[in-house]
């Protein structure tokens, strides 16, 4: 048996393992399969050879070429496995990275105050059976006083310093503008709340402005009484301030309600043990209401002996400040970004 | 309006009240809960229990000092008392207030001590001082007939409580502006006796003076009386010191007592001179449009024909219910009086009070429809305390006495039942006949439940007339507190949603929720200044009769000028900012339509304005289209992508047209959208800032702003769209460049495009616009690409290019488009 030309093969085994533990990454060892065992791998090229040996020699040559073959092959797959190991121990890593940076935002929304609680109130008397309206800005002197039972003259006019406009009409002073134009749209038994913007002719400070909000509450039904008008101002307003809320009427002249109470509730701040914020009475005033006039029952196309009503008004920008502990009322209509950015949130709690 | 409780005292038994703090803060709550409201009380005097009357025996120069004195007093003591004093008026024989040494009151303490080398023993002191008068000129001129040595709360009511009662809740209650009226009701709370007034007086022979009254409606009675032989001195130090306590001052008694008696019964009184007096006949008439008359307080007016007059035969004396005029005033030489006690239309008063600027405390009273019965029992009060200090004066008339239509006693028909079930309560017959009595009401009691209640006449005028003020009197005497609550029986109501709000909600949503906008909310007023910078819309606005300041007499007719103002305030504090409001703007009705229609209100829509900014471009969103814009055009597509974005979400589409000139003048005139609404009508506008305005603001470049017509949405059907089955056939992506003149605008090349094949164009996006080499001067280059999708079938390249192929042929014809 004649010598076989192994020498070469062994030389190129030993350049392909090199090659092999020589590759970094997985791209140029792909390259070194490539140049060694590829169709036209200097590996592979030795089988040409095969037509040059003895017919004796063949099988042995063919069988020492598979086996480098083989061995190159499994050297490469080994460091294959090595590198993408590596790869991967390098992928899990992520050097200098700070979660803690800030992310990238396409910026941050909000409501107005006076929209958080509108949504809020919204809410509660929408899921007690409230409609929940909306009257104009501008009205008449008809629906501001004269329907009321406010004729002209009538004092309680100068309680409400009033903007009047060229025209006659006026900026209403008070949302109870609505109730007689409630009465006139909806066929009773119904209930309903009116929030929106009221205007009084009178210099601003910290607390009053001479355009604000409330929110009027009207109740229409066959038979109602003081009774009524307490249990339903202390669940409605224990689900406005999201707590049991105590309440208290007292006698209150607004001539569109017989008897007018003013009501209190119990100190939010002390819950009724006395502090500076109630004057240590344990009550703060919080708003006028009672049951409704004959008067304007009759000016709203209802019979008085058949229809009783009761009505409240809600100071809201009093109880948006009271939520959000706002200094100072001229914030909500105005101020600038730095007070608008800060009401997050959707109003539903 | 401020109460005594010593004066109050004087018509019903309070002298456990007078040193007992609690029972006054009971007295307190009870009056709060169950009259009207009291803004608080004070309780005053309590350490004045170490201040006596004193006499001045002597009086020395102070070896060291020039203003000082050093007074010998008699403390009624058999030793003279060593006080040095600075007061000018201190003198032998004066009658004086003296501190003992231990007082402790306005905030010092009087000790022996050395003045200026002079042991002192105490101090001389001033009426205001003490918190019991007026003046700080001197020491006090005491009465000479005062022993020395009593305490000065012997002599005069010093320890008091003094409440103010909010005058808001007193409005409706005539009979509460004055003590007696107070009294009843603490009388009723308390359940004591209310004493009656002593108006015991002796009447003179001679006939009373005539009294015409030309005007019955505007004085519906009129009382007069001629007093003579009085004798103009000081009041009793009783009525000084109720008087000054209740922020009245004290001058006379003719003076002191009118305001006494007004402060007792609420009936406001005036005394006139008798000597300017002309003739023996008193008028009351309207005034002469333009009739000049001077008031007491020295100052001409000028009086319309609605203002009532009182005349003697030759002139006005007095402007009726407000105050008297100059030329009759009372004089501390007067001795010879006419009073007059009379009872004027709230209305009439009202308006010359207004007018004039002249509330006084009894006009004040006027307007709160006073119990015409009280102008007799206030003239004879008068009389009664006028003689107890002048005892010789003497009513030398009959009671003139103009009262031709006295009011028909007024009663009311109700039930025990109806108040119980007005109030939600079971109180019984008796007891609710008992509230009633007890604050002066009479009740007749018809069959155990129906009853005739009667009201008295002070509470007859405006305020009781009703069953449901019954309901308040029981009610607020049972006490609100002792009703037990409970629940209405409800009805199940169909629920009603208001479509305007419904619609602002969804706005809000979107906008502050999905795109980043902070809401803000401005005032209703237009401010002049800003208009001045930024331009004036032509809509009319409405003017304000009585605006707070002259620079906002106008409503506003559009959201976006307090906006920019906003905005203005912001941008110190942020590099960019998207903001909107909701709100009503204000337009005023034509002159024609005003009078067509006089009720109707003017227009006062709902807008949503809302405006973008950014500090330089600062942070601008990427665009393949941007490359060519400068910053204002990107504002405006920044902004108009919200818009947009806003539309789908509330279920409608904006049409954006270049606009024809009807922008607002603070839009920029080109770079400007008229918006239209689905339904095709004008709902708004959209655009950058006018180049006057980057100017005259501090806005800048990247600013645009939109406001759309609320109203106009809310007439939309915003209802969803439906849902689209997601087709199973491959969709075609086609990239189409197509040149075409720079007129036609990227909306109708979309329309063509739309129309190109009615259900295959499923979305047209614009790439890029090319203009330049090699386009032709004129036109552009713009790459769209289309989707086309066949919901039925798969599409074939080949059916999508003969789609494009007429697409392109139609622009040939039609807008002069081609391709390259
Ligand atoms: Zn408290």
């Amino acid at each position: 048996m004649a010598t076989l030309p192994v020498d070469e093969l062994f030389e190129l085994e030993a350049s392909a393992l090199e090659a092999t533990d020589a590759a970094g990454e997985l791209e140029s060892l792909a390259e070194v399969e490539r140049e060694y065992l590829g169709k036209k791998g200097s590996i592979r090229r030795q089988m040409r050879r095969l037509g040059q040996l003895d017919q004796s020699d063949r099988p042995a040559f063919g069988k020492a070429v598979n086996d480098v073959a083989t061995r190159v092959e499994a050297r490469l797959t080994e460091r294959r496995a090595s590198l993408k190991a590596a790869e991967r121990e390098a992928a899990l890593e992520a050097p200098n990275f700070d979660p803690t940076l800030p992310g990238i935002t396409v910026g941050q929304g909000a409501l107005h105050p006076l929209t958080l609680i509108d949504w809020r109130l919204d809410e509660i008397f929408r899921s007690m059976g409230f409609y929940v309206l909306d009257y104009p800005e501008v009205d008449s002197e008809y629906f501001n006083f004269e329907g009321l039972n406010i004729p002209a003259d009538h004092p309680a006019r100068d309680m409400q310093d009033t903007f009047w406009l060229t025209n006659g009409q006026l900026l209403r002073t008070h949302t109870s503008a609505g109730q007689v134009r409630t009465m006139r749209e909806f066929a009773p038994p119904f209930k309903a709340i009116f929030p929106g913007r009221v205007f009084r002719y009178e210099s601003t400070d910290a607390s009053h402005d001479h355009t604000f909000h409330q929110v009027e509450g009207i109740y229409i039904d066959r038979e109602v009484s003081v009774a009524h008008l307490i249990s339903s101002m202390k669940t409605l307003l224990s689900e406005v301030f999201g707590r049991e809320v105590k309440v208290r009427l007292r006698p209150g002249y607004f001539p569109f309600v017989e008897p007018g109470f003013e009501l209190d509730i119990s100190c939010l701040v002390c819950g009724g043990d006395g502090c500076s914020v109630c004057k240590q009475s344990g009550w703060v005033e919080l708003l006028p209401c009672g049951l409704i006039h004959p008067n304007v029952l009759r000016a709203g196309g209802l019979d008085p002996d058949e229809w009783q009503g009761w009505a409240f008004g809600l100071g809201m920008s009093r109880l948006v400040m009271m939520r959000y502990q706002i200094e100072d009322i001229r914030h909500l209509l105005g101020g600038d970004v730095r007070f608008w950015s800060q009401f997050t949130g959707t109003g539903l709690e | 309006m401020k109460f005594s409780l010593q004066w109050l005292h004087r018509y019903v038994d309070l002298s456990d009240l007078l040193n007992d703090t609690e029972k006054v803060a009971e007295l307190a709550e009870r009056f709060t809960l169950s009259v009207a409201e009291l803004e608080g009380y004070d309780q005053l005097g309590a350490e004045l229990d170490t201040v006596i009357v004193a006499r001045i025996e002597s009086c020395e120069q102070h070896p060291n000092a020039d203003r000082l004195r050093v007074c010998q007093v008699n403390d009624g003591s058999p030793e003279p008392r060593t006080i040095v004093c600075g007061a000018p008026n201190a003198r032998p024989g004066l009658v004086t207030a003296l501190a003992l040494p231990g007082s402790k009151f306005n905030g010092f303490k009087i000790k022996v001590s050395k003045v200026r080398g002079v042991e002192s023993c105490g101090m001389l002191c001033a009426p205001d001082e003490l918190g019991l008068g007026e003046g700080h000129e001197g020491i006090w001129e005491l009465p000479s007939d005062l022993t020395p040595g009593v305490k000065l709360s012997e002599v005069m009511p010093v320890r008091d409580t003094v409440f103010e009662v909010d005058n808001k809740s007193i409005t409706h209650r005539p009979d509460l502006w004055g003590h007696y009226g107070i009294a009843r009701e603490v009388a009723g709370l308390l359940q004591r006796e209310l004493r009656p007034l002593d108006t015991e007086v002796t009447l003179g022979e001679s006939p009373a003076a005539s009294v015409n009254v030309t005007d019955h409606v505007a004085c519906p009675r009129y009382c007069a009386l001629k007093i003579e032989e009085v004798r103009v001195t000081a009041s009793p130090l009783w009525m000084q010191v109720l008087l000054y306590r209740c922020e009245t001052r004290a001058i006379n008694n003719l003076v002191d007592t009118t305001n006494f008696v007004m402060l007792e019964l609420g009936q406001p009184l005036h005394a006139f001179d008798a000597r300017e007096i002309h003739g023996e006949e008193i008028t009351v008439r309207r005034a002469v449009e333009g009739e000049r008359v001077t008031t007491l307080d020295r100052q001409e007016r000028i009086l319309k024909s609605d203002d009532l007059l009182i005349c003697d035969a030759r002139r006005p004396v007095a402007l009726a219910g407000v105050m008297g005029l100059e030329n009759s005033e009372v004089r501390d030489d007067s001795t010879t009086l006419i009073l007059e006690a009379a009872n004027f239309t709230p209305e009439v008063v009202r308006r010359t009070a207004v007018r004039l600027g002249l509330r006084t405390e009894a006009s004040s009273r006027f307007e709160k429809s006073l119990d015409p019965a009280y102008p007799k029992l206030g003239a004879l009060r008068f009389v009664k305390l006028i003689q107890e200090m002048c005892p010789e004066a003497r009513v030398a008339s009959q009671l003139a006495d103009s009262w031709p239509h006295p009011p028909a006693a007024v009663s009311v028909d109700t039930s025990v039942s109806y108040i119980n079930h007005r109030l939600g309560t079971e109180l019984s017959g008796e007891v609710v006949r008992g509230y009633l009595t007890s604050v002066s009401f009479t009740v007749e009691d018809l069959d155990g439940d129906k009853m005739k209640v009667g009201v008295p006449s002070f509470r007859a005028t405006k305020d009781v007339s009703i069953q449901e003020d019954l309901v308040e009197e029981v009610g607020r005497l049972f006490g609100y507190d002792n009703i037990t609550p409970s629940q209405p029986v409800v009805e199940i109501a169909k629920p009603y949603r208001h479509p305007m709000r419904t619609l602002q909600r969804k706005v809000r949503t979107v906008l502050s929720g999905g795109l980043s906008f902070f809401e803000l909310r401005n005032y209703s007023f237009d401010s002049e200044p800003l208009l001045e910078r930024i331009g004036r819309s032509e809509a009319l606005a409405l003017e304000l009769k009585n605006p707070l300041s002259n620079e906002q007499r106008f409503l506003k007719t559009s959201l976006i000028p307090n906006m920019i103002a906003a905005i203005e305030r912001s941008i110190a504090h942020c590099d960019e900012l998207k903001v909107y409001e909701i709100g009503r703007v204000f337009e005023a009705l034509s002159e024609g339509e005003r009078i067509a229609t006089p009720d109707r209100l003017p227009s006062q829509p709902f807008m949503l304005g809302g405006a973008i900014w950014r500090r330089a471009g600062q942070g601008a969103p990427q665009s393949s289209l941007a490359g060519q814009w400068g910053q204002s055009d990107r504002a405006y597509f920044e902004l108009k992508g919200f818009t947009e974005t806003l539309a789908t979400q509330l279920n409608t589409t904006l049409d954006f047209k270049l606009t024809d000139g009807g922008q607002p003048v603070w839009m920029h005139p080109a770079r400007c959208a008229q918006i239209f609404a689905a339904d095709g009508s004008a709902i708004g506008y959209v655009g950058g800032l006018h180049p006057d305005v980057i100017e005259n603001t501090s806005l800048g470049d990247y600013c645009a702003l939109f406001e759309l017509n609320l109203e106009v949405m809310n007439a939309l059907n915003l209802s969803y769209g439906g849902y689209a089955e997601i087709s199973r056939y491959p969709a075609i992506s086609y990239d189409l460049s197509i040149i075409v003149p720079e007129a036609v605008s990227y909306d109708q090349l979309k329309t063509y495009i739309n129309q190109a094949h009615k259900s295959w164009v499923r979305g047209v996006d614009c790439v890029s616009i090319y203009r330049g080499e090699p386009i032709p001067e004129g036109q552009k280059s713009v790459t769209v690409k289309i989707e086309f999708q066949n919901k039925s079938a798969t599409l074939e390249m080949e059916q999508v290019n003969k789609v494009v192929d007429r697409l392109i042929k139609r622009l040939g014809q039609e807008v002069g488009g081609w391709i390259r």
